[in-house]
Protein backbone atom coordinates (compact mmCIF):
# COMPACT_ATOMS: atom_id res chain seq x y z
CA UNK A 1 0.00 0.00 0.00
CA UNK A 2 3.19 2.17 -0.02
CA UNK A 3 2.42 4.00 -3.44
CA UNK A 4 -1.24 5.06 -1.94
CA UNK A 5 -1.46 8.87 -1.48
CA UNK A 6 -2.08 9.14 2.19
CA UNK A 7 -4.95 9.63 3.45
CA UNK A 8 -6.85 10.42 6.97
CA UNK A 9 -10.47 9.62 8.60
CA UNK A 10 -12.07 10.72 11.77
CA UNK A 11 -14.49 9.41 14.13
CA UNK A 12 -15.97 11.21 16.89
CA UNK A 13 -16.56 9.82 20.44
CA UNK A 14 -19.22 11.73 22.51
CA UNK A 15 -20.68 11.43 25.93
CA UNK A 16 -21.05 12.98 29.25
CA UNK A 17 -18.84 14.74 30.80
CA UNK A 18 -16.84 11.73 32.97
CA UNK A 19 -18.04 8.96 30.78
CA UNK A 20 -14.55 7.57 30.33
CA UNK A 21 -14.14 9.22 26.07
CA UNK A 22 -10.53 9.76 26.80
CA UNK A 23 -10.37 6.27 28.05
CA UNK A 24 -11.48 5.01 25.43
CA UNK A 25 -9.41 6.69 22.75
CA UNK A 26 -6.51 5.87 24.68
CA UNK A 27 -6.98 2.16 24.91
CA UNK A 28 -7.46 1.55 20.89
CA UNK A 29 -5.01 5.29 20.15
CA UNK A 30 -1.07 4.02 19.55
CA UNK A 31 0.17 7.17 21.01
CA UNK A 32 -1.09 8.84 24.89
CA UNK A 33 -3.72 10.68 23.69
CA UNK A 34 -3.19 14.55 22.66
CA UNK A 35 -5.20 17.24 24.09
CA UNK A 36 -6.11 20.57 21.58
CA UNK A 37 -7.61 23.40 22.66
CA UNK A 38 -10.05 25.56 20.47
CA UNK A 39 -11.21 29.38 22.24
CA UNK A 40 -14.59 30.98 21.02
CA UNK A 41 -16.03 34.56 21.19
CA UNK A 42 -19.05 35.04 23.45
CA UNK A 43 -21.00 35.68 20.13
CA UNK A 44 -20.97 31.51 19.26
CA UNK A 45 -22.29 30.62 23.58
CA UNK A 46 -25.65 30.24 24.44
CA UNK A 47 -26.65 26.69 24.37
CA UNK A 48 -27.90 26.92 27.62
CA UNK A 49 -26.73 28.70 31.52
CA UNK A 50 -25.86 31.53 29.42
CA UNK A 51 -25.77 33.57 32.37
CA UNK A 52 -22.82 32.07 33.63
CA UNK A 53 -21.39 32.35 30.92
CA UNK A 54 -21.92 35.89 29.24
CA UNK A 55 -19.40 38.21 31.02
CA UNK A 56 -16.87 36.04 29.26
CA UNK A 57 -15.42 37.19 26.34
CA UNK A 58 -13.69 33.99 25.08
CA UNK A 59 -13.86 30.49 26.49
CA UNK A 60 -11.22 27.73 25.74
CA UNK A 61 -12.45 23.64 25.45
CA UNK A 62 -10.13 20.89 25.35
CA UNK A 63 -10.73 18.34 22.92
CA UNK A 64 -8.43 14.59 23.17
CA UNK A 65 -7.63 12.64 20.60
CA UNK A 66 -5.81 9.44 19.46
CA UNK A 67 -4.50 8.20 16.56
CA UNK A 68 -4.60 4.42 14.65
CA UNK A 69 -1.83 4.18 12.03
CA UNK A 70 -4.11 1.41 9.70
CA UNK A 71 -1.00 1.28 7.42
CA UNK A 72 1.94 3.63 5.71
CA UNK A 73 -0.68 5.88 3.93
CA UNK A 74 -4.00 5.50 6.25
CA UNK A 75 -4.57 6.64 9.32
CA UNK A 76 -7.74 6.65 11.54
CA UNK A 77 -8.60 9.93 14.30
CA UNK A 78 -10.48 9.36 17.04
CA UNK A 79 -11.57 13.00 18.66
CA UNK A 80 -13.60 12.83 22.20
CA UNK A 81 -16.14 15.73 22.20
CA UNK A 82 -15.79 18.65 25.07
CA UNK A 83 -17.59 17.10 27.75
CA UNK A 84 -20.36 19.96 28.31
CA UNK A 85 -23.42 20.45 26.54
CA UNK A 86 -22.91 23.66 26.84
CA UNK A 87 -20.13 23.58 24.29
CA UNK A 88 -22.13 21.94 21.55
CA UNK A 89 -22.14 24.89 19.45
CA UNK A 90 -18.24 23.78 18.31
CA UNK A 91 -19.49 20.24 17.29
CA UNK A 92 -20.03 21.61 13.73
CA UNK A 93 -16.25 22.32 13.10
CA UNK A 94 -15.64 18.88 15.22
CA UNK A 95 -17.80 16.70 13.43
CA UNK A 96 -17.24 17.93 9.95
CA UNK A 97 -16.15 15.24 7.93
CA UNK A 98 -16.85 12.41 10.46
CA UNK A 99 -17.46 9.06 9.12
CA UNK A 100 -19.10 8.38 12.19
CA UNK A 101 -19.50 8.86 15.91
CA UNK A 102 -19.88 6.71 19.00
CA UNK A 103 -22.21 8.05 21.83
CA UNK A 104 -20.35 6.65 24.85
CA UNK A 105 -23.11 6.08 27.67
CA UNK A 106 -22.84 5.66 31.44
CA UNK A 107 -26.14 3.91 32.16
CA UNK A 108 -26.59 5.77 35.80
CA UNK A 109 -26.27 8.95 33.95
CA UNK A 110 -28.73 8.71 30.53
CA UNK A 111 -29.56 12.45 30.25
CA UNK A 112 -25.87 13.27 29.69
CA UNK A 113 -26.16 11.61 26.41
CA UNK A 114 -29.35 12.99 25.00
CA UNK A 115 -27.63 16.17 23.57
CA UNK A 116 -25.06 13.72 21.16
CA UNK A 117 -27.97 11.20 20.10
CA UNK A 118 -30.26 14.40 19.36
CA UNK A 119 -27.01 16.27 17.37
CA UNK A 120 -26.12 13.08 15.45
CA UNK A 121 -29.46 11.86 14.59
CA UNK A 122 -30.27 15.47 12.93
CA UNK A 123 -27.83 15.44 10.88
CA UNK A 124 -27.62 12.14 9.12
CA UNK A 125 -24.28 10.97 10.86
CA UNK A 126 -24.15 7.40 11.41
CA UNK A 127 -23.48 6.39 15.30
CA UNK A 128 -23.17 3.60 17.83
CA UNK A 129 -24.17 4.07 21.11
CA UNK A 130 -21.99 1.82 23.78
CA UNK A 131 -23.09 1.39 27.42
CA UNK A 132 -20.02 1.39 29.81
CA UNK A 133 -19.66 -1.10 32.43
CA UNK A 134 -16.52 0.66 33.26
CA UNK A 135 -18.14 2.32 36.78
CA UNK A 136 -18.79 -1.11 38.97
CA UNK A 137 -21.44 -3.81 37.73
CA UNK A 138 -23.65 -3.03 34.70
CA UNK A 139 -27.14 -1.26 36.02
CA UNK A 140 -28.76 -1.86 33.01
CA UNK A 141 -29.06 -4.14 29.71
CA UNK A 142 -28.43 -2.18 26.43
CA UNK A 143 -32.09 -3.13 25.60
CA UNK A 144 -33.41 -1.28 28.29
CA UNK A 145 -31.33 1.63 27.41
CA UNK A 146 -32.34 1.41 23.97
CA UNK A 147 -36.03 1.99 25.48
CA UNK A 148 -34.98 4.41 27.47
CA UNK A 149 -32.88 6.72 25.04
CA UNK A 150 -35.62 5.92 22.78
CA UNK A 151 -33.77 4.55 20.27
CA UNK A 152 -34.71 4.12 17.03
CA UNK A 153 -34.64 0.34 16.43
CA UNK A 154 -32.09 0.10 13.87
CA UNK A 155 -29.63 2.36 16.19
CA UNK A 156 -26.98 -0.44 17.90
CA UNK A 157 -26.51 -0.58 21.62
CA UNK A 158 -23.07 -2.60 22.79
CA UNK A 159 -22.03 -2.90 26.20
CA UNK A 160 -18.12 -1.65 26.49
CA UNK A 161 -14.93 -1.14 29.04
CA UNK A 162 -13.65 2.19 27.75
CA UNK A 163 -10.14 0.28 28.97
CA UNK A 164 -10.44 -2.73 27.60
CA UNK A 165 -9.27 -2.65 23.76
CA UNK A 166 -11.07 -5.68 22.53
CA UNK A 167 -14.34 -4.22 23.97
CA UNK A 168 -13.53 -0.57 22.15
CA UNK A 169 -12.18 -2.43 18.86
CA UNK A 170 -16.21 -3.98 19.46
CA UNK A 171 -17.79 -0.73 19.25
CA UNK A 172 -15.51 0.42 16.45
CA UNK A 173 -16.13 -2.18 14.08
CA UNK A 174 -19.96 -2.12 14.77
CA UNK A 175 -19.64 1.79 13.95
CA UNK A 176 -18.41 0.17 10.41
CA UNK A 177 -20.89 -1.75 9.57
CA UNK A 178 -23.14 0.90 9.79
CA UNK A 179 -21.27 2.96 7.59
CA UNK A 180 -20.69 0.75 5.04
CA UNK A 181 -24.14 -1.01 5.29
CA UNK A 182 -25.24 2.91 4.60
CA UNK A 183 -22.87 2.89 2.04
CA UNK A 184 -24.17 0.07 0.39
CA UNK A 185 -27.71 0.56 0.66
CA UNK A 186 -26.95 4.03 -1.29
CA UNK A 187 -25.01 2.51 -3.90
CA UNK A 188 -28.30 0.08 -4.45
CA UNK A 189 -30.45 2.75 -4.96
CA UNK A 190 -28.49 4.36 -7.27
CA UNK A 191 -27.98 1.35 -8.98
CA UNK B 1 -0.60 15.06 29.53
CA UNK B 2 1.11 16.64 32.39
CA UNK B 3 2.28 19.54 30.68
CA UNK B 4 0.80 22.64 31.17
CA UNK B 5 -1.32 23.94 27.66
CA UNK B 6 -0.25 27.49 27.09
CA UNK B 7 -3.23 28.33 26.18
CA UNK B 8 -5.82 26.98 28.99
CA UNK B 9 -5.54 30.13 31.04
CA UNK B 10 -8.70 32.02 30.82
CA UNK B 11 -7.20 35.36 31.08
CA UNK B 12 -7.57 37.67 28.54
CA UNK B 13 -3.80 38.11 27.74
CA UNK B 14 -3.66 34.50 26.13
CA UNK B 15 -5.44 34.80 23.48
CA UNK B 16 -3.80 38.11 22.51
CA UNK B 17 -0.81 36.28 20.87
CA UNK B 18 -2.61 33.59 18.37
CA UNK B 19 -4.30 36.56 16.76
CA UNK B 20 -0.88 38.09 16.54
CA UNK B 21 0.09 35.00 14.58
CA UNK B 22 -2.56 34.86 12.22
CA UNK B 23 -3.11 38.67 11.86
CA UNK B 24 -6.49 38.63 13.55
CA UNK B 25 -7.79 35.98 11.22
CA UNK B 26 -9.74 33.25 12.47
CA UNK B 27 -10.20 31.43 9.41
CA UNK B 28 -8.83 29.59 6.54
CA UNK B 29 -9.98 30.31 3.10
CA UNK B 30 -9.08 26.48 2.63
CA UNK B 31 -12.45 25.09 3.13
CA UNK B 32 -11.95 21.28 3.17
CA UNK B 33 -9.14 21.62 5.65
CA UNK B 34 -9.95 19.87 8.62
CA UNK B 35 -8.45 18.95 12.27
CA UNK B 36 -8.03 15.57 10.90
CA UNK B 37 -6.66 17.08 7.82
CA UNK B 38 -2.98 15.76 7.29
CA UNK B 39 -0.25 17.86 5.50
CA UNK B 40 3.15 17.23 4.13
CA UNK B 41 6.19 19.39 3.54
CA UNK B 42 6.51 20.35 -0.51
CA UNK B 43 10.43 20.72 -0.17
CA UNK B 44 10.13 24.52 -1.00
CA UNK B 45 12.46 26.43 0.93
CA UNK B 46 11.46 27.64 4.67
CA UNK B 47 14.14 30.08 5.29
CA UNK B 48 11.80 32.82 4.62
CA UNK B 49 9.26 31.72 7.27
CA UNK B 50 8.80 33.33 10.41
CA UNK B 51 8.97 31.80 14.05
CA UNK B 52 5.20 29.67 14.16
CA UNK B 53 5.50 28.71 10.19
CA UNK B 54 8.34 27.37 10.50
CA UNK B 55 7.74 24.93 13.93
CA UNK B 56 5.26 23.58 11.49
CA UNK B 57 7.18 23.08 8.57
CA UNK B 58 9.58 21.07 10.94
CA UNK B 59 6.68 18.70 12.29
CA UNK B 60 5.40 18.20 8.84
CA UNK B 61 8.36 16.22 6.97
CA UNK B 62 6.44 13.46 7.23
CA UNK B 63 2.26 13.33 6.96
CA UNK B 64 0.63 15.18 10.10
CA UNK B 65 -2.74 16.38 10.71
CA UNK B 66 -3.61 19.49 11.62
CA UNK B 67 -4.70 18.25 15.20
CA UNK B 68 -1.52 16.91 16.10
CA UNK B 69 0.28 20.27 14.84
CA UNK B 70 -2.01 22.46 17.27
CA UNK B 71 -1.01 19.54 20.23
CA UNK B 72 2.87 19.85 19.46
CA UNK B 73 2.83 23.72 19.49
CA UNK B 74 0.62 24.19 21.82
CA UNK B 75 -1.34 26.24 19.75
CA UNK B 76 -5.14 26.53 19.65
CA UNK B 77 -7.04 24.12 16.94
CA UNK B 78 -8.05 27.02 14.92
CA UNK B 79 -4.98 29.04 15.12
CA UNK B 80 -3.40 25.95 13.59
CA UNK B 81 -5.78 25.90 10.89
CA UNK B 82 -4.90 29.14 9.72
CA UNK B 83 -1.61 28.49 9.65
CA UNK B 84 -1.51 25.33 7.71
CA UNK B 85 -3.70 27.05 5.45
CA UNK B 86 -1.58 29.87 4.74
CA UNK B 87 1.27 27.10 4.19
CA UNK B 88 -0.75 25.22 1.55
CA UNK B 89 -1.37 28.56 -0.30
CA UNK B 90 1.98 29.81 -0.28
CA UNK B 91 3.15 26.14 -1.54
CA UNK B 92 4.78 25.24 1.55
CA UNK B 93 2.65 22.10 2.42
CA UNK B 94 0.43 19.77 0.42
CA UNK B 95 -2.90 18.50 2.32
CA UNK B 96 -3.82 14.94 1.90
CA UNK B 97 -7.52 13.39 1.29
CA UNK B 98 -10.06 13.19 4.11
CA UNK B 99 -11.95 9.55 3.88
CA UNK B 100 -15.49 10.54 3.48
CA UNK B 101 -18.56 8.47 3.68
CA UNK B 102 -20.51 10.39 1.29
CA UNK B 103 -18.50 9.43 -1.75
CA UNK B 104 -18.70 6.69 -3.02
CA UNK B 105 -15.43 6.03 -3.89
CA UNK B 106 -14.25 5.63 -0.77
CA UNK B 107 -15.73 2.61 0.46
CA UNK B 108 -12.36 0.52 -0.06
CA UNK B 109 -11.15 3.27 2.01
CA UNK B 110 -13.57 2.70 4.64
CA UNK B 111 -13.45 -1.47 4.11
CA UNK B 112 -9.47 -0.60 4.67
CA UNK B 113 -9.49 1.28 7.62
CA UNK B 114 -12.41 -0.95 9.17
CA UNK B 115 -9.31 -4.13 8.65
CA UNK B 116 -7.03 -2.60 9.69
CA UNK B 117 -9.19 -1.31 13.42
CA UNK B 118 -10.02 -5.60 13.35
CA UNK B 119 -6.37 -6.55 12.98
CA UNK B 120 -5.71 -4.25 15.93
Amino acid sequence: MSNNNPASAKFVVAGGFGVGKTTLVGSVSEIDPLRTEASMTAASIGVDDTSQVQTKTTTTVAMDFGRITIDDSLVLYLFGTPGQDRFGFMWDDLVEGALGAVVLVDSRRLADSFFAIDYFEARGIPFVVALNTFNAEQHHTPEEVAAALQLRPEVKVLTCDARDRRTVKAVLLALFDVILGRMLAEAEHLG
Amino acid sequence: MSDEPVFMEDSDDDFIRPFLVTAGRTRTNLTYLNMETMVRTTGADPSRLRFEASQVIGLCRGPLSVAEISAHLRIPLGIAKVLVGDLIEDGYLSPFKTVSASAAADINLIQRLAAGVRAL
